[in-house]
């Protein structure tokens, strides 16, 4: 029983690692304020969902569809976006999620609306079932790694070099010959392919979906993962899935209502950004944490 | 005498405000020119006109034979043009090497291209590389390399703006106020940078308050006022111009 529970607390922790991660190449690499990736969640684990209950299609190629669904999404939300910077880009993201949750609440012939979707099947690898928790642990935990893998290549590569450029300073960037427009495209897609994997992830597990797993405060949890972890941190953003998905559990041991419950949560979670922000602004590991205590202990090597 | 660059009857207004009106003038292939003028005159318009961060109003910006209006800033920077800011541009958060290194194109520049071609990106990251460091010694940063660029001074912040441009290989390089608000030995030290740099072939446009900077260094001088060329020429022929004198000292 006790493994079960965590079990469940690691799948969903690695997806949520994979929602930080993906989030983190938009707003820590590229200083992109997007408050619109549960959308592009929405849109990964819905067109998954979908495709596996309407079509029978089995979880890879719902998971590959979600991915490339959430990505033109995240490509023709940045054609009206990109030119916004800062708070209206805040506000032009806000707005996507608002739509994208009303049509999946109002859309009902194809999305059932709040009735929402039941029995996603659980994926098959090889003619083996995924369902068993440990093996679908192990699936949730090779998607987070690959993210892992595929961003931190990215970040380290020339593009990801041009993405910090354009966060810190974007005319110079396409003064120094950058297309910063179709930068911010690209890692916007990318951002949001990766976000459509973590719905299908999701979907397939839960096996039931509707709009309300979807809604501005899962937004903005994820967005308190990225910070609480460090922007422009990929391991940070790890770190603070785990956080935050791991920090309210001891609550349901607690004698307290379950009707209140749901509110000590978001306490916990503003409390802990709110001792973040002041006491560790770059986040518990911020961009150059890792690499400036290395550097730290090599010298002090050196020095004996 | 070959010009690089050609501007010709330029134009551009910010609402009711005149700032460039009509200005031509030429730039000679490997020459310093310089574009001085009074505050307000125009001057940094027309770098930003020619540079493509604002769009021309009317008139023609031609680069070796091909005209410029309707490029993008970065299309016109692949061309061969880069330029600094007046007020610092540097990425803070990226070392002083990696901001050389981002002025330098390459063929391996795309989003997954670490994962598709990860030879020809560590190929042309080592190039890079080497050029950046190489552009950081000319400058006297070299120990910089791995500092954050946010953390350097400020005489040492503009040094690494015109190294940034010196590594992207451009053929003309537009400078505003390269040595306002810095000592006077990082003032010589740029002065022989810009020389080696014309040595070597790169055509300079400098904006500059210092005259004895521009008098020392370059060798025709453009004077705006008013949106408008009221001169041009070589410095002694300029430093003697009537309508010159009138609008620096006032009738």
């Amino acid at each position: 029983m006790i493994e079960q529970y965590l079990l469940h607390l690691f799948i969903i922790a690695c997806v949520y690692a994979i929602l930080a991660m993906s989030l983190n190449l938009a707003v820590g690499f590229t200083g992109l304020l997007n408050l619109g990736h549960v959308a592009f969640y929405a849109i990964g684990a819905y067109t998954s969902a979908l495709l596996a209950v309407g079509l029978g299609v089995p979880f890879w190629g719902g998971m590959l569809a979600g991915g490339c669904m959430a990505a033109l999404f995240g490509y023709l939300l940045s054609f009206p976006t990109v030119r916004l910077k800062g708070d209206y880009l805040v506000l032009g993201t806000l707005g996507f999620t608002i739509i994208v949750e009303a049509v999946l609440k109002n859309w009902a012939s194809l999305t059932r609306g709040p009735l929402g979707i039941a029995g996603i099947p659980k994926p098959r690898l090889l003619g083996l079932s995924l369902s068993p928790l440990p093996a679908y642990a192990l699936l949730a935990l090779a998607a987070a790694l690959l993210t892992y893998w595929l961003l931190s290549l990215v970040v380290a590569s020339p593009f990801g070099r041009t993405l910090k450029a354009i966060r810190d300073d974007e005319v110079a960037a396409g003064a120094l010959g950058k297309d910063t427009f179709r930068a911010k495209a690209k890692a916007l897609a990318l951002s949001a392919f990766l976000a459509g994997v973590a719905g299908a992830l999701y979907a397939h597990y839960i096996t039931f979906i509707d709009p309300s797993s979807f809604s501005i405060t899962e937004t903005i949890l994820i967005f308190s993962m990225v910070l609480v972890g460090g922007t422009a941190s990929l391991l940070g953003s790890v770190a603070g899935a785990a956080l935050l998905v791991l920090l309210p559990e001891p609550l349901r041991f607690l004698p307290i209502p379950s009707d209140i419950v749901g509110g000590m949560r978001q306490a916990i979670y503003a409390l802990l950004l709110v001792l973040v922000i002041l006491k560790r602004p770059q986040g518990l590991l911020g961009e150059d944490t890792l690499r400036d205590a290395w550097a730290r202990a090599r010298r002090r090597r050196k020095g004996a | 005498m070959s010009a690089l660059l050609d501007v010709r009857g330029l134009h551009k207004g910010f609402g009711g405000v005149k700032a460039v009106a009509g200005c031509s003038f030429c730039v000679r292939e490997r020459s310093i020119t310089a574009l001085i003028g009074p505050n307000g005159a125009g001057k940094t318009t027309v770098f930003n006109l020619i540079t493509g961060l604002i769009p021309v109003e009317r008139g023609e910006i031609a680069f070796g034979g091909q005209q410029l209006h309707a490029l993008r800033s970065h299309e016109i920077f692949d061309l061969g043009i880069a330029r600094t800011f007046q007020m610092l541009r540097i990425f803070p958060k990226l070392t002083a090497l990696e901001n050389l290194m981002i002025a330098q194109r390459g063929r391996a520049e795309g989003i997954f291209d670490a994962l598709l071609r990860p030879s020809l990106v560590r190929e042309e990251e080592r190039a890079r590389r080497e050029r950046a460091h190489e552009c950081l010694r000319m400058v006297g940063l070299e120990e910089k390399a791995h500092a954050k660029a946010g953390g350097l001074s400020y005489g040492q912040q503009k040094l690494l703006d015109i190294a940034r441009c010196v590594a992207s290989g451009a053929r003309l390089i537009l400078l505003d106020e390269p040595v306002a608000g810095v000592n006077p030995t990082v003032r010589e030290r740029i002065k022989a940078l810009l020389r080696s740099l014309r040595e070597r072939g790169t055509t300079i446009l400098v904006i500059e308050h210092d005259m004895g900077f521009v008098m020392d260094l370059c060798d025709e001088i453009v004077v705006l006022d008013h949106g408008e060329e009221i001169a041009s020429g070589p410095p002694e022929r300029v430093r003697n111009d009537r309508r010159v004198i009138a609008a620096y000292l006032g009738e």
